[in-house]
């Protein structure tokens, strides 16, 4: 069930699943809708864009990111379809990232065989106006 | 949600014995049963009993016992026993097992239930994952961003609720001083006469922002135990049995990720099912014995619990004396910050030391007059919430 997801993302497109019968999104994939229970989930390509809900610049990790060592930014990551899932802002000025930041979906970080979604700023200039 | 309906737990078993080691930053040359027995032995021998008293067990899941760790556990000990569980809370196990153990003693499973949690720490063990294969959500969409571990997750919470209610640098470090000196009490503790300043925290490295190195737990080895039997026998063996008054259990989810709300936690439902259950309100309790893996834990328990306002903790820690002779004891034993986590002996350490004041043994710490108390177990990233009211008479 999660190959459509990676699959997506391969293609540059950031996909969640719709149920089919009660319209609610949902992420992480599942057999079926944990809104309403029916089995009847799709998936549909999304905008890819959202806002930081919250984040964490991690300074010191044994595990490195699929952006690289730290310091990298972790995020909690709204989407507008409605999901939150966990992700990496990548941007060269860590300390500038901030809660309801908006952000949009990239898909040039491969690691093995498989591309993860990370997020960029959606406007990097607007920064300075904060 | 608590139930209204089935029986009810209040006052039916009472936690009678206390076995813990003190938390070590490296343990050598024990084993993962061997120290989890040394602890059980001391628990027994605390409750004025013997192994063959014991015909009930409760253990946590052990690195390196992948099946039936409960009856291994029972083999390593030589007990025989009538029931015999695993519970798989994490920190919050050590709270979840004392009403798993009062439940079965109340419907007549066993009469006398061992508890017990603990791990070694040995340098040469530390590069291994005991655990195997991990096939969750977590290990596929969030640990490749290097969300791994619980650090990020608690950061995030820290940083959105600073955002949403306002919370200092300065608050959340009076959270480590403050248990600092209580650790300071209390000989066990890694920490014990090491007292810290919030300068000091505040100048400790920053590891995941917000949280500098002073506000997160240190791993350590060590392992506790506690003997629960019921009220009937628990009144022949002690003067003051720390009795289960009310307990209340609560689960959402296990990343932070998928949490319902990042800053609201479902410790409320825990803390209000265990005082409804109990029949006591907040006011009345003479000791809080709760989670503090991070500074931001205990702040957003304390509140959630219900014994302040939401958005208010950073106030309260400030303007209270969480000291055992202060206006609002909280941690005596250091809290883990400063008295070591032990895995999840670590957890079981709010319970142990709350059933050591409620028993009046607690030496040098002791809060005086002490009736009710407060504990609250929680595992993963503010995941699995259990809380307890213990108190003396059932």
């Amino acid at each position: 069930v999660n190959e459509q997801y990676w699959a997506g993302a391969a293609a540059g497109v950031l996909r969640l699943q719709r149920c089919a019968r009660c319209g609610s999104h949902q992420f992480y994939p599942r057999p079926l809708c944990i809104s309403c229970g029916a089995e009847d989930v799709v998936w549909v390509d999304t905008c890819g864009r959202g806002v930081v809900h919250t984040f964490t610049i991690v300074r010191k990790s044994g595990t490195p990111a699929v952006v690289g060592d730290a310091p990298f930014v972790v995020a909690i990551v709204e989407l507008e379809e409605g999901p939150r899932l966990t992700t990496n802002v990548r941007t060269d000025r860590v300390d500038d990232v901030y809660i309801g930041m908006p952000v949009t979906a990239c898909f040039d970080v491969k690691r093995g065989e498989r591309t993860y979604p990370i997020f960029v700023p959606e406007h990097p200039a607007a920064d300075d106006k904060r | 949600m608590s139930s209204s309906e089935g029986f009810n737990l209040r006052g039916q078993a009472a936690i009678v014995g206390v076995g813990e080691l003190a938390p070590a930053r490296y343990t050598e040359g024990e084993t993962i049963l061997g120290i989890q027995a040394r602890a059980s032995r001391l628990a027994v021998e605390d409750a004025g009993l013997e192994f063959q008293d014991i015909d009930g067990v409760l253990v946590q899941p052990s690195p390196g016992v992948p099946m039936l760790a409960p009856s291994t556990f029972a083999e390593y000990l030589g007990l025989s026993v009538t029931f015999a569980e695993h519970v798989d809370l994490g920190g919050a196990a050590g709270a979840g097992m004392v009403w798993r153990a009062a439940a079965a003693i109340a419907t007549g499973m066993c009469t006398t239930c061992l508890c017990v949690t603990g791990r070694p720490r040995e340098r040469a063990d530390l590069a291994v994952n005991p655990w195997g294969l991990d096939l969750t959500a977590e290990a596929e969409f969030d640990v490749p961003y290097g969300a791994v571990g619980t650090n990020w997750g608690y950061a995030c919470i820290a940083n959105r609720y600073a955002h949403e209610f306002g919370l200092s640098d300065v608050q959340r470090a009076t959270v480590a001083v403050k248990q600092r000196d209580n650790a300071c009490m209390n000989p066990d503790a890694i920490f014990y006469g090491k007292p810290i300043t919030v300068e000091d925290v505040l100048s400790s490295p920053m590891i995941v922002d917000p949280l500098r190195q002073l506000e997160i737990v240190m791993p350590t080895g060590g392992a506790a135990a506690l003997v629960v039997t019921s009220a009937q026998r628990a009144k022949a063996l002690r003067e003051r049995p720390a009795y289960l008054l009310g307990a209340g259990e609560a689960c959402t989810h296990k990343t932070l990720t998928y949490a319902p709300d990042i800053t609201h936690s479902i410790v409320h439902a825990a803390a209000d099912a265990a005082f409804s259950m109990a029949g006591v309100s907040r006011s009345q309790i003479g000791l809080a014995s709760i989670y503090d893996c991070y500074t931001i834990t205990a702040l957003i328990t304390l509140e959630d619990a219900g014994f302040c306002k939401k958005g208010q903790a950073g106030e309260f820690v400030v303007d209270h004396d969480l000291g055992f002779a202060g206006d609002f004891p909280m941690n005596t034993h250091g809290g883990q910050l400063s008295y070591g986590q032990s895995y999840l002996a670590g957890g079981m350490s709010h319970v142990t030391e709350a059933a050591r004041q409620l028993h009046g043994a607690a030496g040098a710490r002791q809060v005086a007059d002490l009736d009710l108390a407060f504990v609250n177990g929680n595992g993963g990233v503010m995941s699995e919430q259990v809380s307890l009211v213990l108190g003396i008479e059932p």
